[in-house]
């Protein structure tokens, strides 16, 4: 393992954090220089999380970059802060989304923009420390915080309804993360210690094991979120900034899946595999019914919020599969791994397609005002190059090979089959839906006459714009043909992971 | 011999104000801000004699009168809060002209019984406390003569607190008749004698608790514990703003260590039934607190309400029964009052339309008029709801844990599922302030600047929680070792 003398996690938290909170204040007639602020430090960031990557090993499974202090000294609570491979991961996306939305912010022209970039940066701050933390209290601390930046983000600069939206956010998650808290107070009670990895070692009774479950179920299932508990996600997608759905659709759900691989796999399995048979159905109802729904929406932002319902059921399902193996043998088990790692390669590639996804709506709607498909035909004879983009990520969307879409949901698809063939068969429909809802989307706006004036008068892709969506166009190329650049970081982690289950067993 | 030195601090106070209502009377109006600032000089010089003096005045081995280190750890903090809550309220009444030297005088009579509330190791001392107490209240509620709502608040709490009065008296004759002894400790020597788990049937234990039920009524009566909580909305409502930060705050911290001490060491013997009198207690006011306060408008009746749910979370802490408990409901009962002395000092200096706050729309669009003050409520705000990082967050973890670790998972649950009701209605609070339109219409009596540092200091305790935790373990472990 290498070693940095620098507390480097410290650093790529607190970086964004402190960024965002000078900025809350610097009330600039400036418009540009608060811009530049932004820019400079989500792009720190970025640097620090790839110095991050350079330096992070990933031969071996252990935590890496640990930094551990006494913080609360009372009920033993520690600013532990380590990574390991699936944290390293979502560093990542999160720092990337990032950036890639402070740039895209340069077009946009608002109230505010000081506390715009702001919140968005102290967000992204929050984010990293959920991934980073190892200590269960300060991963409370990151996981609830993150709700005051979005819900103002949402409140203040969002659509006509954002009041009800913001305010269904907000109190979802919350009712969601509380009940997690008596889970984490009790696990910490067993434990004696508030220290994560502690966790996996307890011995708990099977009907311990369903309460605990079922509180890490309804927080995490919520944010990612699950069928049924997903209706906050449409209302505040349709309601928030462009910017706001794309930070939700990309990194904000994949904290319910980071979660789900981080507490509900390695602490109750036993759980997991007793209540299998309603967990299972639950994500292949997400993944068909949703699919469906996505088909009838007439907004193009509420297709792709039910969209990224849909996507998140095959995440889901990964995770979920896992726990059908337990105690068997070992060749199983090699598909386990495959359905875990296909589950994380899916939260990313997602990240990255609804994240394009959400840009190019924006940039529909900041042209013509309306997020209505019906308002919108023939954009691409006004605007070939976006549509060039759009569609490319729609088809992405729908699991086009050679895309980072077909990976994760392939693999995940692998481990179905060796599970359960009826489960694959039913989740392998999602190639079919995903297609319908994403290419007929392409067909209505992209395609056809230009029947409107307001398409007809549509501007040109202006250069900040442009950038964004091919940066996230490269990358969904680059992890679509090699897919081990994010398989190999999480490769270790998750095998360890997957034993861990066993040994428990 | 008796030791004067023991009760120095009472002295302090007692003498300034003899002082100052004399030579009030003299000096000409221009000149009132003297004795305003003898008034907080003598609070801030106690405070720093009862500090300097922390492990002498420990040294007090009397059977009346208490100066032991848990008791003067709540004195320190009574008397900071009301030099803060007096700078708020002198602010306040200048402002609208209806600025009176009486007003401190009458709430420094108010500091002198809760003092000898705290200090009290007798019955009949505590009740001449909880009197002196009540009476220079019911005083500062009728301060404002012009209104009706203040005549209305003060004779309805002049009323039910003789009726929690008779209440507390009945208590004290019933366990004097059955103890023989109106002293804390010999008292505790008895019950304890009596080996309650052994004898469940005895007739004195039967007294005893009837004795406990109802002083136990009296001071949830002055605590705000539902279903004796039906004051607390009206004499908020009635009252101008900074006498309902008065009442919110730093009494509760006197009823507070009376039933502390009552509880968990004189009648510690009968821990078994009291346990079960406050969750019943604790449950009714968080409910009764939450729900109702979704539905009001006036941001004093909310927040009254959210006094009561927040007083049903410190009984939660209690009704733990073991000194995990007792330290988080102290942790959370010091919260409680720096967070309230915070969210009422802000709304103080608030004006709108030339009138103080009233109802939760006339805060409307104050994040585009004054972004900071938005700020500073909303960083309140999300603390009472008990958002992480801030110091709110931590006082329910510690209660939730308290009660996880004694097995009384299904009250934390209720508890937590209850923070979320509660969260509603400060967010309506924060999304008036940030998504509503503006009206223009808002002021401030004053400069913000040390809400400002007041408030940061809230956000720095949130950070470094410790520095209450601390405080917590170290008077709480000190009350049970002495």
């Amino acid at each position: 393992m290498y070693d940095l003398n620098i507390p480097i996690l410290s650093l790529l938290i607190w970086t964004p954090l402190i960024g965002g909170l000078v900025l809350f204040f610097i009330n600039h007639k400036n418009d540009s220089f608060i811009k530049l602020i932004g820019f400079s430090v989500s792009t720190l960031t970025l640097f620090i999380s790839i110095l991050l990557l350079i330096n992070f090993n990933t031969s071996q499974y252990l935590l890496q970059f640990v930094e551990k202090h006494v913080w609360i000294e009372n009920l033993d609570i520690n600013y532990h802060l380590a990574i390991d491979g699936f944290s390293m991961l979502f560093i990542l996306l999160t720092t990337t989304i990032t950036s890639i939305i402070i740039i895209f912010n340069f077009s946009e022209e608002r109230q505010q923009n000081n506390k715009y970039i702001a919140l968005f940066l102290i967000l992204e701050g929050l984010l990293l420390g959920v991934f980073c933390a190892f200590d269960s209290i300060l991963f409370y601390i990151f996981f609830e915080a993150m709700l005051i930046p979005l819900f103002l983000i949402i409140g203040i600069w969002g659509g006509p309804n954002r009041v009800y939206a913001t305010i269904k956010f907000f109190i979802y998650t919350l009712l969601g993360s509380v009940l997690m808290l008596v889970a984490l107070l009790y696990l910490s009670f067993q434990a004696n210690s508030f220290y994560i990895l502690d966790y996996y070692s307890l011995v708990l009774s099977l009907d311990t094991q369903i309460f605990i479950f079922l509180a890490f179920l309804i927080a995490f299932g919520i944010k990612v979120p699950m069928w049924p508990v997903h209706t906050w996600l449409p209302d505040a997608h349709v309601e928030a900034p462009s910017s706001g759905s794309v930070i939700l659709a990309a990194v904000l759900l994949k904290v319910g899946g980071y979660g789900m691989i981080r507490f509900l796999l390695p602490i109750t399995p036993d759980a997991g595999l007793y209540l299998n048979n309603i967990l299972i159905p639950l994500s292949l109802i997400a993944i068909i019914y949703i699919s469906f729904v996505a088909i009838a929406q007439q907004d193009m932002k509420k297709l792709i919020a039910y969209s990224s319902v849909a996507h998140m059921g095959f995440v889901t399902l990964g995770i979920f599969l896992v726990f059908n193996t337990i105690g068997q043998a070992e060749d199983i088990q090699i598909i386990s791994h495959i359905g875990l790692q296909g589950s994380i390669m899916q939260m990313l590639s997602h990240g990255l397609i609804s994240a394009g996804l959400f840009i190019c709506i924006g940039i529909i709607y900041s042209r013509t005002k309306s997020r209505m498909i019906d308002d919108q035909s023939g954009v691409g004879q006004v605007m070939p190059l976006f549509s060039a983009l759009m569609m490319f990520f729609l088809l992405a969307n729908s699991g086009l090979p050679g895309t980072s879409g077909f990976v994760g949901e392939f693999m995940v698809l692998i481990a179905a089959i060796k599970n359960n063939i009826i489960y694959a068969i039913l989740a392998s429909t999602t190639l079919v839906l995903a297609a319908t809802y994403s290419l007929w989307l392409g067909k209505r706006v992209l395609f056809g006459e230009v029947n409107s004036d307001t398409v007809a008068s549509m501007k040109k892709l202006r250069l900040d714009e442009l950038w964004p969506l091919l940066m996230l166009v490269m990358l969904v190329i680059l992890i679509g043909i090699k897919p081990n650049l994010v398989l190999d970081i999480s490769e270790e982690s998750s095998i360890n992971m997957i034993k861990i289950i066993t040994n428990k067993y | 011999m008796i030791n004067y030195l023991y009760i120095f601090p009472e002295i302090i106070i007692t003498s300034a104000l003899c002082f100052i209502i004399v030579l009030d009377l003299f000096l000409p109006s221009r000149l009132k801000y003297i004795s305003y600032y003898l008034i907080q000089f003598s609070l801030i010089f106690c405070a720093y004699y009862i500090y300097s003096h922390f492990s002498y005045l420990n040294t007090n081995v009397s059977q009346l009168y208490d100066t032991s280190i848990f008791s003067n750890t709540f004195k320190i903090f009574i008397l900071l809060s009301l030099a803060i809550i007096f700078y708020y309220t002198a602010v306040f009444l200048r402002y609208f002209n209806i600025y009176q030297t009486e007003y401190f005088l009458i709430t420094m009579f108010g500091l002198l019984g809760m003092m000898i509330m705290i200090s009290s190791q007798n019955l009949i001392l505590l009740y001449l406390g909880i009197e002196l107490l009540s009476l220079s209240l019911y005083s500062v509620i009728a301060f404002n003569k012009n209104s009706l709502f203040s005549s209305e608040a003060a004779v309805k709490y002049y009323i039910l607190g003789a009726i929690s009065s008779g209440f507390l008296l009945f208590g004290i004759s019933l366990i004097y008749g059955l103890t023989g002894s109106l002293s804390f400790n010999e008292i505790f020597i008895h019950i304890s004698s009596l080996e309650v788990l052994n004898n469940m049937d005895n007739v004195q234990i039967i007294g005893l608790l009837f004795a406990l039920i109802f002083i136990l009524i009296s001071l949830s009566f002055k605590f705000g514990a539902a279903p004796f909580h039906m004051w607390i909305p009206d004499v908020y409502h009635g009252s101008v703003i900074t006498t309902t930060l008065l009442l919110s705050t730093i009494p509760k911290i006197a009823v507070f260590v009376i039933l502390i001490k009552l509880l968990a060491s004189v009648f510690s013997g009968l821990l078994l039934f009291w346990t079960d009198m406050t969750i019943v207690l604790s449950v009714l006011s968080i409910l009764i607190g939450n729900i109702i306060a979704i539905s009001q408008t006036n941001i004093k009746r909310m927040l009254a309400y959210s006094t009561i749910a927040n007083i049903g979370f410190i009984l939660l802490g209690l009704s733990v029964g073991s000194i995990i408990g007792y330290k988080a409901a102290m942790f959370y009962t010091l919260t409680y009052v720096i967070t309230t002395i915070a969210a009422f000092g802000l709304l103080s200096q608030l004006v709108y339309e030339k009138k103080p706050i009233e109802n939760i729309n006339d805060l409307s669009g104050l994040n585009s008029s004054s972004p900071f003050t938005a700020f500073l409520l909303m960083i309140i705000l999300l603390s009472y709801i008990g958002i992480p990082p801030f110091i709110g967050f931590h006082a329910k973890l510690l209660i939730i844990q308290s009660l996880v670790e004694t097995n009384n998972i299904s009250l934390g649950i209720f508890a937590v599922l209850m923070t979320v009701i509660g969260s509603f209605y400060y967010l309506r609070v924060i999304k008036v302030i940030y998504f509503d339109e503006s009206k223009n219409d808002l002021s401030t009596t004053s400069k913000l600047h040390l809400t400002g540092i007041y408030i940061m200091g809230l956000v720095l305790l949130g950070l470094l929680p410790d520095i209450l935790g601390q405080l917590s373990q170290y008077s709480i472990s000190n009350l049970f070792n002495t």
